[in-house]
């Protein structure tokens, strides 16, 4: 099926991007190795579809499709989560930075004015 | 030394009245923390005689009171005013205030708009939005208070010690009261009068607020 191929072929290219990020330094080892292995998985998905049966049965979801529904959905809540929380620590961060900045620049705007 | 800290963010039109409101009243130290307005707020600011510190991107709120707040700690500050940049409080308010905090021994005194009949709060404020707001959170913060989400606030050196505002949006308003029964802090409330303009937070500031503080718990 034509759906089966694009998807592979994205998924390829999905790894290869995951593997050069490895490789520049953004992605950590652990990192990798769990989104390698999500891809892999993904890819063996949509060659056998069929393979999906066995997690239904695991989870005792009707259909291979729904346990996979199920279990992308919880992926993406908690990779939502993981943003989410990864960007409140940002905006404090930046906050700090802004505000050591500040003080900084006032103390030196208070030193100067002594002098002159 | 008594300071008084005004955040401001895009405040040209009513900064300088309240500074030279503030002076007129006998205060001489009146930090103004531009919030990276983008307007003249800092030229109004320095043109009415206030010291001001400037924050290079917006923060919100909560974050520039921080930061006014390391600043006076830094320059020995024993007791520390939270005023509105925009003239929605009354300074005479302020004396008062000093007076609670020292003759009662308090490490904080809370304005309140519900203590007297002065504030003409909006009605659908009053009766539905305020009530609800209060109940969420004196739960929220564990302390009983008339009033919720008031800015203006004045602090002993002891509170401002031991409060760090981490909630850089309108949060820190319930942040506050939270760390001053955490800190085990002697506070009181005071009545203020309360102007309104059209600006005020409004249902989904407060979603805003409570989605805020969820986040910082999961944290």
């Amino acid at each position: 099926m034509v759906i089966q191929i694009i998807l592979v072929v994205f998924f390829l290219v999905v790894l290869f991007k995951v593997l050069s990020k490895f490789r520049s330094g953004y992605l950590k080892g652990k990192e990798t190795v769990g989104w390698v292995i999500f891809w892999i998985l993904a890819m063996a998905v949509v060659i056998n579809p069929n393979s999906t049966l066995i997690l239904a049965k695991v989870l005792g979801v009707g259909r291979g499709v729904d346990a996979i529904l199920y279990l992308t959905i919880t992926l993406l809540f908690f990779l939502v989560f993981k943003i989410f929380v990864r960007l409140e620590k940002i905006e404090r961060q930046i906050t700090k930075l802004v505000r050591q900045d500040t003080l900084n620049q006032t103390k030196k705007y208070e030193s100067s004015s002594y002098h002159s | 030394m008594i300071f008084i800290v005004l955040p401001a963010y895009n405040e040209e039109q009513k900064i300088g009245r309240v500074i030279r409101d503030l002076f007129q009243h006998g205060f001489k130290n009146i930090i103004v923390v531009d919030d990276g307005s983008d307007d003249n707020t800092v030229s109004e600011a320095v043109t009415a005689g206030a010291k001001v510190l400037k924050h290079m991107i917006n923060r919100g709120q909560g974050a520039a009171l921080q930061t006014g707040n390391e600043f006076v700690l830094q320059n020995g500050a024993e007791i520390v005013v939270h005023f509105d940049s925009d003239g929605q409080f009354n300074v005479n308010d302020i004396n008062k205030g000093i007076e609670k905090l020292i003759e009662e021994n308090l490490d904080i005194v809370f304005g309140s708009r519900f203590l007297d009949t002065r504030s003409k709060v909006p009605f659908f404020k009053k009766y539905f939005i305020l009530p609800f707001s209060r109940i969420i959170n004196n739960f929220i913060t564990k302390l009983n208070l008339s009033d919720v989400h008031n800015g203006f606030r004045i602090m002993h050196r002891r509170a401002l010690e031991k409060i760090n505002i981490t909630q850089d949006q309108m949060a820190h308003n319930s942040e506050i009261p939270r760390l001053v029964k955490e800190n085990n802090l002697k506070y009181g409330e005071l009545p203020v009068e309360v102007l309104y303009f059209e600006n005020g937070q409004g249902v989904s500031g407060g979603l805003k607020i409570l989605w805020d503080l969820l986040i910082a718990k999961i944290n």
